[in-house]
C-alpha cells in the first residue's frame, strides 16, 4: 500500500510535557483518515508536526516516502494543503484576493485556479466582501480554498467543523468527500467530534495522551461495532455447530462468548443447543457505538495504552 | 524568494496603514518645506534644501518599526504564516522576504518625503549636494539596520505586544542616543553656586548674578568655585556610551543629522565638536544588518510555530 504519510517513533515535548510520545501514524493514499481523541491528546501538534510548523524533539517522519530530514521535504509540502486551527487568511482582504496572494505564494503562473475553487467551495458571491466579515463557515470554507491553490493531492484539517452551525458542518462534509471523491485528495482530518467522523473517514487513529492506541479501517471499525447478539454459553464448539447447521454468520469471541449478526428465533436456537448439552448463560443484544469504542480504547481519563 | 517578496508586496498593498503611513510622511515633508520657505522668507534661514530633504529620517525612525512590526505580527495574528511554509517556503525566505519589503517600504517612504520636499522646495536649491547624497544614504543604511533590528523582534515575538516593543526600540534608541550625547557633553568641573538671578539693565543688557550657599553674592562670577560636576560621565562608561553611540541607529541618526557630535575634552577643558569617520558609520550598520539578520535566521529555524 502507498503511504501519504507516516511516522517513525514520532516525539515532541514542550518542556517536560510530552504532546506526542512514540507516536506511529500510517495515512494511506485516497483515504479520509480521522485522527480521534480527546482535547489535548496530540492531534494538533501532530498536524503542527507534518506541517513543519514544528520540529520535531525525537522520531521522524516521511510525506510521500521522503524523510523530514531531507531537504527534498519541501518538494514533498508543495503537494500538501492545511488548515491548521483557525483558517489562515488575510481579514483585510477578498476571499478572492486570499486566494490571489497564495496563488503568489506558491509561485503560480496565473490566477485561473481562483473562480473554480470559490464556486467549488461556494464563495463565488462573496464580492468585494472582506474575510473579516465572513461567518465562521465562510471563514472555514475559505481556508480550505486557500489550502487547495496549487492543486494538492495531500489535505490536512484540523477540527473542520469546530464551532460550525449544522447547515456549516453538511457543506464541510460534503465538500471533503467531494475532494477525495472526485479529486482523489487524500485527507487528514483531526476531531474529537466521533459522529461527524463516522460519516466521512475511511480510515481511523485513535490518539490518546500523545500516543496512537489503534489504526483501524473504516470496515473493521464497522464490524467492530457492528449489531448482534452477544450469547455466553458453556461450550462455544457445540454453538459453532449449531450456528453453522442453521447457517447463521457469528463470530467466536473466546471459549464462553459467542456474537451473533443474524436474526435469530431464540427458543430454537437454545433447545437446538440444549440437544447438543451446551448451556446458554445469558443473551443481550450488543450495539457497540464509536463512541463507546472509543471509551474503551481510551478509557474515562486515565489514558490508553500506547500502540 | 521572489515569488514570497510578491506575495509580501501585495498584502503589503493591501494594508490601510502602509498607505497612512504615506499621507503621514507626504503631510510631513509639506510642513517642512512650508516651515523652510517661511523661515527664508524671514531671513532666519538659508535658501537651501540640504537640511529638508533630510528631516525625514527622525519620522522614518519611528514609523518604520511601527509598520514593520505591525506587518510581520499580522501574519502570526491572522495565522497565514502557516499558508508559506505548508506549502514548502523555506523559514530563510519567509525571514529575508519580510526584511526586504520592510526596507522597501523605508525606501518608499523616504521617496515620499524626497518627491514632495523638491516638488514644494522648487526655488529652492542645495547648498551641497554631494554631501547631502552622502548623508541622506548613511540614513537610510542605518534605518535599514534599525529595521532589521526589528525584523528580529516582530519575528521572534509573536505576540501582538512586538509592535509595543518595536516601537519602543525605536524611540528608546533615539532619545536614549540624544541624552547620552548629552551626558558626554557635560564638563567634568561645575561652578558651585546655590542661586542665579536675571535682571536687564536699563540699555537692555542681561546681567546675571550669582549667590553661595549662604546667600552672599559673588562679586565676580570668575570668583565661583569650582567643583567636580556629577553629571560628567566617568571611564569606562563613557568609552562605552560614546561606542554604543557610534554603533547603535539611534546614535547614528544623531551623528548623520548633527553632522558629528560634541563632547567635553577634559585636557582642554572645552567642548569640542568630533566626527565619527564615515566608514565606521557604515560598517556598524552592516555589521548588526548581517548580526541580527544571522541571529533571528537561526533562532526562526528553531522556532516552535503556532
Amino acid at each position: 500500500m502507498e503511504y501519504v504519510l507516516q511516522t517513525s517513533a514520532l516525539g515532541k515535548t514542550y518542556r517536560s510535557f510530552k504532546a506526542l510520545d512514540n507516536f506511529n501514524i500510517s495515512v494511506p493514499k485516497g483515504a479520509i483518515y480521522g485522527i480521534v481523541g480527546k482535547n489535548g491528546a496530540g492531534k494538533t501538534t501532530l498536524l503542527r508536526l507534518i506541517c513543519g510548523l514544528q520540529m520535531p524533539t525525537y522520531g521522524t517522519y516521511s510525506l510521500y516516502g521522503i524523510n523530514d530530514g531531507s531537504p527534498d521535504i519541501v518538494k514533498a509540502r508543495r503537494r500538501m494543503g492545511a488548515v491548521v486551527e483557525t483558517p489562515s487568511i488575510y481579514l483585510d482582504m477578498t476571499a478572492s484576493d486570499n486566494l490571489k496572494q497564495q496563488c503568489r505564494v506558491l509561485g503560480l503562473p496565473d490566477y485561473s485556479c481562483i473562480e473554480e475553487l470559490l464556486d467549488l467551495v461556494g464563495l463565488s458571491g462573496t464580492g468585494k466582501k472582506k474575510a473579516k466579515n465572513f461567518s465562521l463557515g465562510m471563514r472555514q470554507r475559505l481556508g480550505i480554498a486557500v489550502a487547495l491553490c496549487g492543486e494538492p493531492d495531500f489535505l490536512v484539517l484540523d477540527e473542520p467543523v469546530n464551532g460550525l452551525d449544522p447547515q456549516g458542518i453538511v457543506e464541510i462534509r460534503e465538500l471533503i468527500l467531494k475532494l477525495n471523491r472526485e479529486r482523489d485528495i487524500t485527507v487528514l482530518i483531526s476531531s474529537h467530534i466521533l459522529e461527524e467522523m463516522h460519516k466521512l473517514a475511511t480510515h481511523y487513529g485513535f490518539i490518546d495522551g500523545g500516543c496512537m492506541i489503534r489504526e483501524i479501517s473504516a470496515e473493521e471499525l464497522e464490524a467492530t461495532c457492528r449489531k448482534c447478539i452477544r450469547a455466553d454459553v458453556s461450550d462455544t464448539q457445540a454453538t459453532a455447530l449449531v450456528l453453522d447447521e442453521m447457517q447463521l454468520e457469528y463470530k467466536i469471541l473466546d471459549n464462553k462468548q459467542v456474537d451473533i449478526y443474524d436474526a435469530v428465533n431464540m427458543s430454537k436456537l437454545i433447545s437446538a443447543l440444549s440437544e447438543k448439552g451446551c448451556e446458554v448463560f445469558s443473551v443481550q443484544n450488543h450495539d457497540e457505538s464509536l463512541e463507546s469504542y472509543f471509551l474503551s480504547l481510551v478509557g474515562t481519563g486515565k489514558g490508553g495504552e500506547c500502540r | 524568494m521572489m515569488k514570497l517578496l510578491s506575495a509580501n508586496f501585495f498584502s503589503m498593498l493591501h494594508t490601510k496603514r502602509l498607505w497612512l503611513g504615506a499621507v503621514f510622511m507626504a503631510g510631513f515633508a509639506g510642513i517642512e518645506i512650508w516651515s523652510r520657505h517661511r523661515l527664508v522668507s524671514q531671513g532666519f534661514a538659508d535658501a537651501n534644501l540640504d537640511e529638508s530633504i533630510l528631516s525625514f529620517a527622525p519620522l522614518i525612525f519611528v514609523l518604520l518599526p511601527i509598520i514593520c512590526g505591525l506587518f510581520i505580527n499580522t501574519d502570526y495574528h491572522d495565522g497565514t504564516i502557516r499558508n508559506k511554509l505548508t506549502v514548502g517556503r523555506s523559514r530563510s525566505s519567509v525571514y529575508i522576504a519580510n526584511l526586504l519589503i520592510v526596507w522597501l517600504v523605508e525606501i518608499f517612504y523616504a521617496a515620499i518625503h524626497f518627491v514632495v520636499v523638491l516638488v514644494g522646495g522648487i526655488g529652492l536649491t542645495f547648498n551641497n549636494l554631494a554631501d547631502t547624497l552622502l548623508r541622506g544614504g548613511l540614513l537610510l543604511l542605518t534605518i535599514a539596520a534599525l529595521a532589521a533590528i526589528a525584523t528580529f523582534i516582530a519575528t521572534l515575538i509573536t505576540g501582538r505586544y512586538a509592535l509595543v516593543l518595536c516601537a519602543l526600540i525605536a524611540i528608546g534608541m533615539m532619545f536614549g542616543s540624544q541624552m547620552m550625547n548629552s551626558m558626554l557633553e557635560s564638563p567634568d568641573m561645575t561652578p558651585d553656586y546655590r542661586d542665579v538671578t536675571m535682571t536687564i539693565d536699563e540699555d537692555g543688557n542681561t546681567r546675571y548674578e550669582y549667590y553661595d550657599s549662604e546667600g552672599n553674592k559673588y562679586a565676580d562670577p570668575d570668583d565661583i568655585p569650582m567643583v567636580p560636576n556629577p553629571g560628567y560621565v566617568h571611564e569606562p562608561l563613557r568609552t562605552i556610551m560614546r561606542k554604543y553611540n557610534d554603533v547603535s541607529p539611534g546614535g547614528q541618526l544623531w551623528e548623520i543629522v548633527q553632522r558629528g557630535h560634541v563632547e567635553w575634552d577634559i585636557e582642554k577643558q572645552e567642548r569640542v565638536e568630533l566626527v565619527t569617520p564615515v566608514w565606521q558609520l557604515v560598517l556598524y550598520s552592516v555589521l548588526l544588518i548581517v548580526g541580527f539578520t544571522l541571529l533571528g535566521l537561526g533562532i526562526f529555524k528553531r522556532k516552535d510555530l503556532k
